[in-house]
C-alpha cells in the first residue's frame, strides 16, 4: 500500500512540475496557461483551426472566388502586410519588393554629389548654398551662381529633380557644368569630381533685436555633432542670451550622435535604456568630462514629426532639466527595429527592442487601428501650435512657435 | 526493491522534478516555435526559406511564406506575441482590403456579429444599412480610403479622399433610432460625433475657394480661414468604415451624426438600441436573406395565396438563401446568369424545383439591393411575381460571407447577376 502511495505522489509531483515548467511562458508574464498549446503537445488538433489553415483559405478564396482576377504575389503582400500590422506598432512593417528597395535607398543615403544645394530658376537651377569642402566648393563654385547646362545639354525648362538627378552621378566621375555668374552674360564651363558629400545639418543665425540664438537641426548623422559644436561655437562669439534648438521635423538618425551632443550638457548621464524581449538590457550614457559651461537658457522646438534621436536628445535636455520644450507633442518613436531582407528582396521591418528615457520614461506612439495618433511621444513644457499663417520657419516675425521660444527665453535670461 | 536503499527515493523524485520543470519548458518551447525545427538561425529559430542570402531560390507558397513570416516576427518581436490567430486574421483582413472593393470588407468580431444579425432583420446601433456608394461610378478605390496599414494613417487616406466614396443610407429599420430621427434612404453621414468622415467634401469645398481666389473673387483672408476650417476638420478626421462601425454596433450610448441631403444639412443625436425588422408588416412577409430566412416563406405558402413579400430595407443577405427561395415559388428553368470579370462566359441561374409558380406580389424600392434586388429580378423577370414600388438600389452583386474562428468576418463579391445573357446586357451599354 504504502508503495502504492509513494508511486502516485511522485507521479503527480513530477506531473505538476512538468506542467508548471510547459506554462511557464505564460505564468512568468502574469497570463492564464495557454491551453491551445497543451492541445498541441498531446497531437490534438482541438476545435480551434491553425492560423495557417485560415491563411490558406482566406487567400485560395480570394484568389478563385473574387469576381475580379486577383495577382497572387500581390494578395500574398497585401497578407504579409495585414499580418505585421495586426500587431499594432506602426513601426513594425512588411515592404514588399519595391517597397523594401526605396526604404533600404532612403537609409543608406546616397552621399555621393557636387555637394550643393539647388533651387529652381528659369534657366536652370541656382545654387543657393555650397557645402564646406565639398566637391562643388573645391571646384570654385559660388552660391548665387546659375547652372544653365549640364555636360553640355541645356537645363532651361526641366524641372528641379531632374537637374538634380543630371548632376548626381557615380563617385569620381566628372560633371561638365555650365555656369551663369553675374555680372557676366556668358557661361563659363566648370567640371567638378563628384565625390563624398557631407550635407549640412546644422544651420544657426542670432536674431538681432532679442539677442538669441537659433540652431536648426535637420537630423541626426555622423557629421551633425561636430557641426553643432561648430554653428554653436560661432553663436556663443557673439554674446547670445539665449538659445532655440530646433528639432521640429527632425526625423532623428543616429543615437551616437545624439549621446555625443548631449556630452556637452550632461556628465555620464544616462541618455537611454533599452530593453529587448528577452530580458536583456543595453544602457547608453554620455562620456565623462565633456561638460561645457552653458550660461544661457535653451528652449527646443519640436513637433509631432520630431522623431527618434531627435526625442532623445530633446527628452534628455528636459529630463535632466537643461532645456525647456516649445510647441507640440512629438512623433513618440521609442523603439529599435531591425530590418530582415526575405528571399523575393522583399523585407521585414520589426521592433526588436523598446528605450525608455530617464524620467520621461516610455514614450511610445499609440495609434488607433486606422493608424491615428492616440498617445505617446514627449510633452512640451510649453504647448504652442505653428500657425497656420506661419509661411517660413526659423523666422520670429513669421513663426509664432519660434517667438514663443524667445518670449520665454527673455523671460529667463 | 531491496537493491535500492531507501534514503534515495526523496532525492530522486527531487531531480525528477528539476527535470520534468526544465524539460516541461523545453517542450512548450518546441510546441509554440514549431515542431520540426531544422535549420536554426542566429536568432534561434527557423526561417531557413523565408530570410535572404540563401545559396538557392526557393520557391515558397503563401502559406509557408505566411507561417515562416509569423515565426520570424515572433521570434524578434519586442513583445511575447501570444496568440497566433490575430496574426492570421490580420493578413486575411489585410488580404481583403488590398482589393480596394467597398463591398467586399473585413469586419471584427463586433462589427461582423452586428451584420449577421442585420441580415436576419435584427439591428444594433441606429438601425441603419450602410452602404459607401460613389456619386458617379463605383470603380475601384483606394485601400488607404478603407483600411490603411502603412505608417502614415489617416494622412495617407486623406490624399486619397477624392476617391472615397460616401457613407450613405441604404436601408432603415422602420421603427428603429435613425427612422425615428427624421433620416431618410439617400442621406450621407458627414460627420459622427463632431468627427469629420473623410470624402472628397473638404478638398471640394477647398479647390473651389482656391479657385475663386486665383480669380480674385475672394480674399486670401478668406481663403486662409476656410484652410484652417479644412485643417482643424481633417485633424478628426474619421475613415468611412470606422463611421460606419460606429453606427451599426452596439446597442449602448448616445451618437450624433451630421448628415447630408444632397447639400442640406441635418444633425441628430441618437440612442443606440436594438431594432427589428418585423416578421410581417401589413399582411406582408419581411423575408430576410440569412441562413434559415426562407422558411418564412414555406410557411406562408402553406396557409394562403396570393402572398405578400416586402423587400423593402433589405441591403445584404446570401445568395444560397435567394436561390432556396426561388426554388419554393419558382419552377424549373433558368432564372438569369452570374457573371465574374474573370471570364467571359456567365454561369446560367438554373433552378431544378418541384414548386408550383405561386402568386406573389413583391414590394421594393431603392433599399431593395443585393440578393433580395436578385430574387425580385429573377421572379419577375420570368413572370412568377408583380413589382410594387419604386425603383430598385441597382446592385447586383453578390456577395459570399466568411466567418474566421475569432469571430471576425468578412465578405467577398463573387459575381454579378443579370437576367439576361450577359452578352445582351454588354450590347445595352456595359454595367449597373
Amino acid at each position: 500500500m504504502k508503495a502504492v502511495v509513494k508511486i502516485v505522489l511522485s507521479t503527480i509531483t513530477l506531473l505538476s512540475t512538468f506542467t508548471i515548467g510547459f506554462t511557464w511562458r505564460d505564468l512568468a508574464r502574469g497570463e492564464r496557461p495557454n491551453t491551445g498549446a497543451f492541445g498541441k503537445l498531446l497531437g490534438l488538433k482541438g476545435s480551434e483551426q491553425e492560423p495557417e489553415a485560415v491563411f490558406k483559405q482566406s487567400y485560395n478564396g480570394i484568389l478563385n472566388n473574387y469576381y475580379r482576377s486577383v495577382k497572387p504575389t500581390e494578395l500574398r503582400y497585401a497578407g504579409m502586410a495585414g499580418m505585421m500590422a495586426s500587431l499594432g506598432d506602426p513601426h513594425t512593417l512588411f515592404f514588399p519588393p519595391r517597397a523594401a528597395k526605396a526604404f533600404s535607398d532612403d537609409t543608406k543615403a546616397n552621399f555621393v554629389g557636387v555637394g550643393a544645394r539647388l533651387s529652381p530658376d528659369v534657366r536652370g537651377a541656382k545654387i543657393v548654398n555650397v557645402f564646406e569642402q565639398g566637391p562643388a566648393e573645391k571646384a570654385g563654385i559660388k552660391s548665387g551662381d546659375i547652372i544653365v547646362a549640364v555636360d553640355g545639354k541645356s537645363t532651361a525648362g526641366l524641372e528641379i529633380d531632374d537637374i538634380v538627378s543630371r548632376v548626381k552621378g557615380l563617385e569620381s566621375t566628372v560633371v561638365r557644368l555650365s555656369i551663369l555668374r553675374a555680372p557676366s552674360t556668358k557661361p563659363i564651363q566648370i567640371s567638378v569630381n563628384r565625390g563624398k558629400v557631407i550635407a549640412p545639418t546644422v544651420d544657426g543665425k542670432v536674431f538681432p533685436e532679442s539677442k538669441m540664438g537659433y540652431l536648426s537641426i535637420t537630423s541626426f548623422a555622423e557629421p551633425t555633432a561636430s557641426q553643432y559644436e561648430k554653428e554653436l561655437a560661432k553663436l556663443e562669439q557673439q554674446g547670445i542670451k539665449g538659445l532655440v534648438i530646433d528639432l521640429r521635423s527632425n526625423p532623428g538618425g543616429i543615437l551616437d550622435t545624439a549621446t555625443e551632443m548631449l556630452g556637452r550638457y550632461l556628465d555620464g548621464k544616462l541618455v537611454v535604456k533599452m530593453k529587448f524581449r528577452n530580458g536583456r538590457e543595453v544602457t547608453e550614457t554620455t562620456d565623462k568630462g565633456g561638460v561645457a559651461n552653458t550660461t544661457y537658457p535653451i528652449a527646443i522646438l519640436m513637433d509631432e514629426n520630431s522623431a527618434s534621436a531627435a526625442e532623445i536628445f530633446a527628452g534628455c535636455m528636459h529630463d535632466y532639466g537643461k532645456a525647456t520644450l516649445v510647441g507640440t507633442h512629438s512623433y513618440g518613436k521609442a523603439s529599435v527595429q531591425h530590418v530582415e531582407s526575405l528571399i523575393d528582396a522583399a523585407s521585414a521591418k520589426i521592433t526588436i527592442a523598446k528605450y525608455f528615457l530617464p524620467r520621461s520614461g516610455y514614450i511610445g506612439r499609440k495609434v488607433d487601428d486606422f493608424g491615428a495618433f492616440l498617445s505617446g511621444g514627449l510633452e512640451p513644457d510649453i504647448r504652442v501650435e505653428l500657425s497656420l499663417d506661419a509661411e517660413f520657419l526659423g523666422d520670429p516675425k513669421t513663426d509664432n512657435q519660434l517667438a514663443k521660444a524667445i518670449q520665454f527665453l527673455q523671460t529667463k535670461s | 526493491m531491496s537493491q535500492i536503499p531507501k534514503w534515495i527515493g526523496p532525492y530522486v523524485i527531487a531531480v525528477g522534478a528539476g527535470l520534468t520543470l526544465v524539460g516541461g519548458s523545453l517542450v512548450r518551447e518546441r510546441v509554440d516555435l514549431g515542431t520540426k525545427p531544422k535549420v536554426i538561425s542566429a536568432q534561434g529559430i527557423k526561417v531557413e526559406n523565408l530570410v535572404a542570402s540563401r545559396d538557392q531560390e526557393i520557391e515558397l507558397s503563401a502559406t509557408e511564406y505566411f507561417t515562416q513570416l509569423v515565426r520570424l516576427v515572433k521570434s524578434e518581436y519586442v513583445e511575447p506575441i501570444a496568440q497566433d490567430m490575430p496574426l492570421a486574421t490580420g493578413a486575411v483582413r489585410g488580404m481583403v482590403a488590398s482589393l480596394g472593393d467597398t463591398r467586399s470588407v473585413f469586419m471584427d468580431a463586433d462589427e461582423f456579429r452586428a451584420f449577421q444579425s442585420a441580415k436576419a432583420g435584427t439591428f444594433e446601433g441606429i438601425g441603419v444599412e450602410l452602404a459607401l456608394l460613389s456619386a458617379g461610378q463605383a470603380g475601384q478605390v483606394s485601400q488607404a480610403a478603407l483600411q490603411p496599414t502603412g505608417e502614415s494613417g489617416p494622412e495617407e487616406a486623406l490624399a486619397m479622399s477624392a476617391k472615397i466614396p460616401k457613407l450613405t443610407v441604404v436601408g432603415l429599420v422602420p421603427d428603429g433610432p435613425a427612422t425615428k430621427a427624421g433620416v431618410k434612404l439617400g442621406d450621407t453621414v458627414y460627420a459622427v460625433n463632431d468627427h469629420w468622415v473623410v470624402s472628397s467634401d473638404v478638398l471640394d469645398e477647398f479647390s473651389a475657394a482656391r479657385k475663386q481666389f486665383q480669380a480674385k473673387k475672394i480674399t486670401a483672408f478668406e481663403l486662409n480661414t476656410l484652410r484652417k476650417k479644412l485643417k482643424a476638420q481633417t485633424e478628426r478626421a474619421l475613415l468611412p468604415l470606422k463611421a460606419k462601425r460606429t453606427l451599426v454596433v452596439g446597442t449602448n450610448g448616445t451618437v450624433s451624426v451630421e448628415w447630408r441631403r444632397g447639400t442640406t444639412p441635418l444633425k441628430t443625436a441618437m440612442q443606440k438600441g436594438t431594432s427589428k425588422i418585423p416578421a410581417t408588416a401589413n399582411g406582408a412577409i419581411c423575408l430576410r436573406f440569412n441562413a434559415g430566412g426562407s422558411d418564412a416563406l414555406k410557411s406562408a405558402l402553406a396557409t394562403k395565396q396570393p402572398i405578400q413579400i416586402d423587400l423593402r430595407n433589405n441591403a445584404h443577405g446570401d445568395f444560397s438563401e435567394v436561390k432556396k427561395a426561388l426554388s419554393m415559388v419558382a419552377s424549373t428553368g433558368n432564372y438569369g446568369y452570374v457573371r465574374t470579370e474573370k471570364s467571359s462566359t456567365a454561369t446560367p441561374l438554373t433552378l431544378n424545383s418541384t414548386a408550383k409558380p405561386a402568386s406573389i406580389k413583391l414590394i421594393v424600392d431603392a433599399s431593395t439591393r443585393g440578393a433580395a434586388e436578385i430574387f425580385a429580378i429573377a421572379l419577375t423577370g420570368k413572370g412568377h411575381a408583380k413589382l410594387e414600388g419604386g425603383r430598385m438600389g441597382g446592385e447586383l452583386q453578390i456577395v459570399d460571407t466568411t466567418k474566421l474562428p475569432d469571430g471576425t468576418g468578412y465578405t467577398l463579391v463573387t459575381g454579378e447577376y443579370s437576367l439576361n445573357s450577359p452578352v445582351a446586357a454588354k450590347k445595352k451599354g456595359g454595367k449597373e
